[in-house]
């Protein structure tokens, strides 16, 4: 009976242990790491959407003065879409500080930015303790992080057979190529092995031949030499017999992220957009997440590959949607991310990469006045500190396979005896490799983003009452000036915010036991150049507090004395001062 | 006789809620329930939405057997929430409709035809006709703040002279821009500055500053306006557009419904855009922008052919030149739901003649309320011009402020009596529309036996109708199913030669497509041809 006793007491012992890897003493902090997390989480894997949602309630649980966990919505399969909102709750108003606003996974294969997403919350909460920068940060900031804002595509790719690019889409059902029946030929793992790879058969017409360095690759021919190889494209088969291969799948039904609110063009003019702006579950509660939120001031989204810190305008004709000073803002940001982010580009979408309309950042800047960059994370230059191509065939993405993941990411080319095109070999990159990042570079990539994604969010407005001066105008009437400055680089309102008047003015007022007679905008204190505000002069509505810059105003006051001054903007918060 | 009895019964029962005057909210839901209780196997009714004024969007289906399969015809009233009589004509069709649907000639085109008829998509504006303050409302019950400065519907409309209508406000002064008109002086005309004209008067709505800012009714009550919320040229930002297109429930309940109704191949809706009187002419550089801006060739020849029969069956002429101003579902209907699509007022203020008898001159300045103001004397109509009156106006102190002018809703609303002609006109023309739709059929079917077992069977396809199977530009749409010939050959029967499955883009009117198959195997298999917007047809081969 006791060893049965001391058994169970060892036993539990062992599962405390296992709780807490490791004694507090036996560990030595690595710079800038959270040396002894209370949320531990691996971070060179990937989970799928419960996993996420795990650490979600973990560290919401670990720290509820930091972290608050909620749903904003239900995707079209009814899964939750989870937001954690990282502050110092202890501090401040949360919902009247600048926001910063981050998501992941809008594509389902675009897997990592939910994970990158994530770390950013894990890293700020548990770094708060030890790091007055994070301290003063999530004094001044409040962060929306919802990691995957498509979790139907994100379980779908991790528990369906799926290729490192498919899904792209969520999973409400299209009829891709209109013939009335709905997903009725999709993609096929024909060898069952959970990965959509690539047929090959041997033949003495094909243009290919397999590649000397590495026989698992196959490279086209020379003109002059006959080849061995044709590729048959993607694992599948002719189920509905109408002569094309996988035309119909669930894999790709739209674009989730050619369906926001701004330049949005339909499906023939711009591949992937769904009904209307919107029109799908998971982008509308987004949407009214943001409408909700007009505190919201910078924003991120992740999505994969190419290594490229992405700015709109999506498409040529919103080129003057972003005029000189934004842009200005734009690049200092998207330089810094260069810096921070070795092998990725600052880039503009309708000109370095394609034309997009109805894009997610172009909704969020152009029709929120939010300033907006999408990461395309995972870029061949991390396997080996150097330029490389995204092909596919590429040979150094085989001798990385090779040399450092010791081919787990590849499945060999095996015989199959296909019901269309005979005897044929299937083989071919798993899904997890060549857009997703191996495991031993996720962490330090997504913490590198996090820090892109820190630097953003550190330069939202923040306002201060920088002077009250008060002078004596005589016959008992004083003239009270105020300067309010912002100390960092981003406006309370970004240009495409002040031509639209997306959110409403900047308020400055003047609180006193005097009477304000009279208020104004101060253009030029010098030379005494003013605009009078003639209704509600004790609220002077300005449309902008310039980054790094200030605005003044004048109150002309009979009686007076104490005065205080309250600045209250949507996207640069609520500050006073007092003389 | 006994059917007789019924017809003659149902037709009292719908005569008996026969309206006098526009329908209310409350009456058009009785008119609709009248119809579906009169016909319910013709009829179906149900709401596609709850506005935020808590009214419902109501949908008639019209048709026999399997309506979604059927090429359909959707028709829209309260496009705009001014124009009442769009309501009325959306809803006195589907009674016409009805009531007819004992001859042969309705129960022919309903055995093929569908009709999706909107009443009325803008219930919540268009009550404000009937409500205690009558003014020309195009908003919803959308809070909004449409002069974005962070408050909502802050400063509307005010009834200062207390007449329960909304009219003008005229000030005198010298930086006034509007002038009398020199035919009409009751009425005010833009002052021409380039021809040394001077204004006398500022010409507003009548109200109050109420929120104290300097803009008078600048953002009153309502709304987003379902004409200015779709997604075609959408106005980002402009009052009563909204903040993206089809932010609203009624423009997206009807959206959602419409995409999924791959069998619809024409949206008529009423209201002020006209593209039936005059259709929308073919220019080639705006058909070849990347966003695409203008008709395609062959689609802007239908609109001119469904113009010239618009314009014969209706005989109305003059109509005001429309230009829809982006947002409005007549584009959208082409544009982003690629079908067919049309819209007319059905009505506008005749020209007025000048009567010589009584010594009136035509008018040396073309203004509308002028025009109307000599119509409604020759008709007999009085009582819908409020002479000038002065007023006391806080927020104008010491200036001469007159409230006065038309009545609201008179320029797009005919007196009532006109409307059971202009109802019959517009059913007449649904109905020959429908007469036009396109139509597949199968002819010259042979086979031919090459030995062995082996069989060609060729086959015409063809489209009897006047329109296309699918407008030129639905070839490129998402939304929109392919025409399909699909040889449904059972296991001993082999494909040899053509394939199993063809998808075409679309067949034109009158167009035909030939198509041959080598099938080995005995029997007989069926080939199935159509589409939804054109219809399906099975053959039987024997092989």
């Amino acid at each position: 009976m006791k060893r049965i006793l001391l058994v169970s007491l060892s036993l539990l012992t062992l599962s405390m242990g296992q709780l807490r890897a490791q004694a507090p003493e036996q560990m030595f902090k690595a710079a800038g790491s959270p040396v002894n997390p209370k949320v531990t989480v691996t971070w060179n894997k990937y989970y799928d959407h419960a996993g996420i949602g795990e650490i979600c309630k973990k560290i919401a649980a670990a720290y509820p003065n930091l972290a608050k966990f909620e749903s904003i919505g239900k995707s079209y399969q009814g899964r939750d879409l989870w937001c954690l909102t990282i502050t110092d709750f202890k501090k401040g108003d949360p919902t009247r500080k600048p926001g910063m606003y981050i998501d992941g996974n809008i594509h389902s294969n675009e897997i990592q930015g939910a994970e990158f997403a994530l770390y950013t919350a894990w890293y700020l909460t548990e770094s708060f303790g030890d790091t007055r920068f994070i301290q003063e940060l999530l004094e001044d900031k409040v962060f929306y992080i919802i990691p995957t804002i498509n979790p139907d595509g994100r379980d779908s790719y991790i528990h369906k057979p799926n290729n490192a690019s498919s899904p792209r889409s969520g999973l409400l059902p299209v009829d891709n190529d209109a013939d009335g029946l709905i997903d009725e030929d999709s993609y096929e793992d024909l060898n069952g092995d959970g990965n959509i790879t690539l047929m090959r058969r041997k033949s003495p017409n094909g243009r290919f031949k397999t590649d000397p360095r590495d026989p698992r690759n196959m490279i086209q021919a020379g003109v002059d030499e006959r080849g061995e190889w044709e590729l048959l494209g993607i694992e599948g088969i002719d189920k509905d017999g109408d002569g094309r291969v996988s035309e119909d799948g669930y894999t790709f039904q739209y674009d989730p992220n050619r369906d926001w609110g701004w330049g949005w063009q339909p499906n023939y003019i711009q591949n992937g957009a769904y009904k209307y702006p919107f029109s799908l579950p998971e982008n509308r509660a987004v949407m009214e997440f943001v409408m909700k939120h007009p505190n919201i001031a910078a924003a991120q989204s992740f999505h994969n590959a190419g290594g490229m810190i992405l700015r709109g305008p999506g498409g040529q004709e919103d080129v003057n949607t972003y005029n000189a000073q934004d842009l200005q803002v734009y690049d200092a940001i998207g330089k810094k991310g260069e810096e921070l982010l070795p092998g990725y580009k600052y880039l503009v979408v309708y000109k370095d990469l394609y034309s997009a309309y109805g894009g997610e950042l172009d909704w969020f800047y152009a029709g929120r006045g939010i300033y907006t960059y999408s990461n395309e994370l995972w870029t061949p230059y991390l396997m080996y500190m150097k330029e490389g191509s995204r092909d596919l065939f590429d040979n150094p993405t085989y001798s990385f396979d090779r040399y450092l993941l010791f081919q787990d990411a590849f499945v060999p080319w095996k015989e199959y005896d296909h019901p269309q095109y005979g005897k044929v070999e299937i083989g071919g990159f798993k899904k997890n490799f060549t857009r997703a990042h191996p495991g031993f570079l996720l962490e330090s990539d997504a913490h590198r983003n996090m820090a892109f994604s820190i630097y953003h969010c550190y330069s939202t407005p923040k306002l201060e009452v920088q002077s009250i001066t008060e002078k004596d105008l005589g016959d008992g009437l004083k003239e009270v000036t105020a300067v309010v400055a912002n100390q960092r680089m981003m406006p309370t309102h970004s240009s495409q915010d002040t031509k639209n008047k997306i959110e409403r003015p900047d308020l400055i007022s003047l609180s006193t036991s005097g009477k304000i007679l009279a208020g104004m905008t101060v253009e030029n204190k010098d030379l005494n150049l003013t605009t009078e505000q003639k209704n509600n002069p004790q609220t002077i509505e300005v449309p902008n507090i310039p980054g790094l810059g200030a605005v003044t105003v004048k109150w002309i006051v009979q009686g007076g004395g104490k005065y205080s001054v309250t600045v209250d903007s949507r996207k640069g918060g609520i500050v006073s001062g007092t003389k | 006789m006994r059917q007789i009895l019924l017809a003659s019964l149902l037709l009292w029962l719908v005569s008996g809620v026969q309206a006098q005057e526009y329908s209310s909210y409350a009456d058009q839901l009785s008119r609709l329930q009248a119809l579906s209780k009169a016909w319910p196997s013709l009829v179906k009714l149900q709401s596609i939405t709850k506005t935020n004024g808590g009214k419902d969007c109501w949908l008639l289906t019209i048709g026999t057997g399997k309506t979604e399969s059927k090429p359909a015809i959707a028709v829209i009233g309260g496009t705009e929430g001014n124009h009442l009589l769009g309501v009325e004509m959306a809803l006195g069709f589907a009674e016409n409709l009805l009531k007819g649907s004992g001859t042969d000639s309705i129960k022919n085109l309903l055995a093929r035809t569908t009709y999706y008829v909107f009443p009325n998509m803008s219930p919540d504006a268009t009550e404000q006709y009937f409500a205690k303050l009558r003014y020309e409302r195009y908003g919803n019950a959308t809070d909004t703040d449409d002069d974005r400065d962070g408050k909502l519907n802050e400063d509307g409309v005010d009834d200062l002279d207390g007449n329960g209508k909304i009219t003008l406000m005229r000030i005198a002064s010298p930086i006034g821009d509007y002038r009398t008109h020199p035919d009409d002086a009751r009425i005010l005309v833009k002052a021409d500055a380039a021809k040394g004209e001077k204004g006398k008067y500022r010409l507003l709505t009548e109200g109050f500053d109420n929120d104290k800012d300097g803009y008078l009714n600048e953002d009153g009550e309502g709304g987003i306006a379902l004409n200015k919320n779709f997604t075609y040229k959408h106005n980002t930002f402009a009052a009563g557009s909204g903040d993206y297109p089809a932010s609203e429930k009624e423009t997206r309940a009807m959206l959602d419904f419409l995409f999924d109704a791959f069998n619809v191949y024409a949206v008529v809706s009423f209201g002020s855009n006209n593209n039936l009187s005059t259709p929308i002419a073919y220019n080639p550089l705006l058909a070849r922008e990347r966003i695409l801006a203008g008709y395609l060739e062959p689609d802007a020849r239908v609109n001119g052919m469904v113009s010239e029969l618009y314009n014969k069956v209706t005989g109305l002429k003059d109509a005001p030149r429309t230009n829809p101003g982006g947002g409005d579902l007549l584009s959208w209907g082409y544009f982003h739901y690629t079908r067919y699509s049309f819209s007319t007022p059905g009505w506008w203020v005749p020209k007025a003649k000048a009567d010589t008898a009584k010594k009136e001159k035509p008018f040396t300045v073309e203004d509308p309320a002028a025009n109307y103001l000599r119509w409604a004397q020759q008709q007999g109509i009085t009582n819908t011009f409020t002479e000038w009156k002065t007023i006391q106006h806080p927020d104008y102190p010491d200036q001469q402020v007159e409230v006065g002018g038309l009545d609201p809703f008179v320029l797009v609303n005919p007196p009532y009596k006109l409307v059971g002609g202009i109802v019959k006109k517009h059913t007449d023309f649904l109905v020959k529309l429908a007469g036009q739709q396109a139509e597949i059929d199968v002819v010259n079917l042979k086979t031919e036996k090459l030995g062995n077992g082996l069989t060609r069977i060729r086959l015409d396809l063809i489209n009897r109708g006047g329109l296309a199977t699918h407008p030129k530009l639905a070839e490129r749409s998402y939304f929109l199913k392919k025409l399909k010939v699909a040889v449904n050959n059972t296991g001993n029967q082999q494909i040899v030669g053509g394939k199993k499955i063809t998808l075409l883009n679309s067949l034109e009117a009158a167009g035909s497509q030939s198509f041959s198959w080598l099938i080995k195997g005995n029997g007989k298999l069926t080939i199935d041809v159509g589409c939804p917007t054109a219809g399906t047809k099975q053959v039987e081969v024997t092989l």
